[in-house]
């Protein structure tokens, strides 16, 4: 069992650590979860295992569980390059709820911070649930980032002035993800949904409303290209995609998995993939569907730059009544203009 | 012989006669009998031939299966639907519904001659307040003797 002594020279603790080398049989990375050193807490007693990657792959232990990770320790940490430190797959969840919790309590921290904190910390798991491809990995995931997500905004006072300038606007997947989520959260406790199992369903089914995108052809559309079409009609199956790979599973409500299905339908009863129209349309659906739009205009793409948040209203308001529902975009346009 | 012949041609009878909730569409309605092999086109990729099969007595009967766990269980009464059937193939059935159905959802289908399948919804659209178009797959193929006593 490794020792961790807090009284030891200013490198040799570190060094202990980094030398530990077959306490226990090195293990196999497959099964291994990253996890970001910056976003370890300092001085907590952690309730997993946590390993380090060694040069030749293989991880061995670096620190036992119910032992803390100090300050200087992760600093030192980063100054020797380790980016991420991992846990086994297993005990992954159970770190993930305890980080969670710790972070989401922490009223040290302004609701913002805790927000990116929440966020970069999840970055990594969530990256790693998708690449490996399983829904028996990604939902779980998602499941505690939404009850993170959903305790933090929840919080009295939260605006959306607030978390503004914490919400990445680069052009990933898991940025989009994470600001239709959290974006969902602020109107739906606007207009009043439902209490906090409500909310982190809507936190829940905001994270997964683009999945389908990973299972279709995804290729940027070609406008003048024979092709062009065919990719259009591709990522049009999406929101279905999305709903078939999640609806066998009873750990993912109905109203969540009305979002994936009916996120691109319009009020005019012109969008995909079903064509309903006004209140057919799911309201947990027509929430995420502002947001989406919303945060479309926020992000970097290659063919356009971010928009200020007052043009971005001025461009959807011209399709409220067609795309998008009046009154839910009237509450949206008083969420983002509010002010302290 | 003649006895079951006879059971059949009543049985389809009663189907036709039966009341359905669909509505509908106007630009729907001039067009809506329709008999015969369905057109292809360049980019089709079914397996076998569709035949239309569109008529206003000509219905199938449809239950759906409790099979999408989280599907709220009042949304889906345990009840047989009459159904305007629009085309059939060996590998499937386009259909028209009152209500929406969704993608994965098993149903059971008793269509004219006696024929009960299950089928699996593939996709649902829109096309008026009480009419969706839905397509759905056989779980089961019909054999080429079941598809010639249905489109004959």
């Amino acid at each position: 069992m490794p020792v961790v002594n807090g009284r030891a020279g200013k490198f040799t603790k570190l060094r202990k650590l980094l030398q530990m080398t077959v306490a226990c049989e090195p293990t196999d990375t497959r099964s291994l979860v990253p996890v970001a050193v910056r976003t370890l807490p300092a001085g907590e007693h952690l309730p997993v295992d946590m390993y380090r990657r060694t040069e030749d792959g293989q991880a061995t232990l670096l620190l036992a569980k119910d032992r803390a990770l100090w300050s200087k320790d992760i600093d030192q940490l980063l100054m020797r390059g380790v980016e991420a430190v991992y846990v086994a797959a297993d005990e992954a969840g159970r770190l993930r709820e305890w980080f969670i919790e710790k972070i989401v309590r922490d009223e040290s921290r302004v609701p913002a911070a805790r927000f990116a904190l929440l966020r970069d910390a999840m970055k990594r798991p969530l990256h790693e649930a998708f690449r490996h491809g399983s829904v028996e990995r990604i939902v779980p995931a998602c499941r505690d980032f939404a009850t993170g997500l959903a305790a933090i905004v929840r919080d009295a006072g939260v605006r959306f002035s607030d978390l503004s300038s914490a919400m990445a606007n680069d052009a990933s997947c898991f940025t989009h993800a994470t600001n239709v989520a959290t974006c969902s959260l602020l109107l739906a406790i606007e207009v009043e949904t439902g209490g906090r199992r409500e909310l982190a369903a809507i936190a829940q089914g905001a994270l997964l409303h683009d999945f389908g995108k990973r299972l279709v052809q995804n290729k940027p559309p070609q406008e003048r290209s024979p092709g062009g079409r065919a990719n259009r009609d591709a990522i049009r199956e999406h929101p279905t995609r999305g709903f078939q790979a999640l609806c066998r599973r009873t750990d993912f409500p109905w109203d969540a998995l009305m979002m994936v299905y009916q996120h691109h339908e319009r009020h005019d009863g012109n969008g995909y993939p079903v064509g309903l129209a006004g209140r057919e349309i799911h309201p947990w659906a027509r929430i995420c569907a502002i947001v989406n739009g919303f945060d479309g205009f926020r992000r970097h793409r290659s063919n356009q730059a971010p928009l200020d948040e007052k043009t971005i209203l001025a461009q959807l308001d011209c399709e409220t009544g067609k795309r998008f529902d009046e009154e839910l975009m009237q509450c949206w346009k008083s969420v983002v203009t509010r002010k302290r | 012989m003649l006895e079951v012949s006879r059971y059949e041609e009543a049985l389809g009878a009663r189907m036709a006669a039966v009341p359905c909730p669909v509505v509908l569409p106007e630009w729907l309605l001039a067009d809506f009998p329709k008999r015969g092999m369905a057109p292809t086109d360049y980019h089709e990729a079914r397996r076998y031939p569709r035949y239309h099969l569109r008529g206003h007595n000509e219905k199938a009967l449809l239950q759906c299966l409790p099979t999408l766990p989280t599907l709220p269980a009042l949304t889906r009464p345990p009840v047989v639907w009459p159904v305007y059937t629009l085309n059939v193939s060996r590998g499937g059935l386009g259909f028209l519904h009152f209500e929406q159905l969704f993608p994965g959802e098993w149903t059971r289908f008793m269509l004219p001659g006696k024929i009960t399948r299950l089928a699996e919804v593939v996709w649902c659209r829109r096309l008026g307040s009480r009419c969706y178009a839905v397509g759905a797959r056989w779980l089961e193929k019909l054999s080429i003797q079941e598809m010639r006593g249905i489109v004959a």
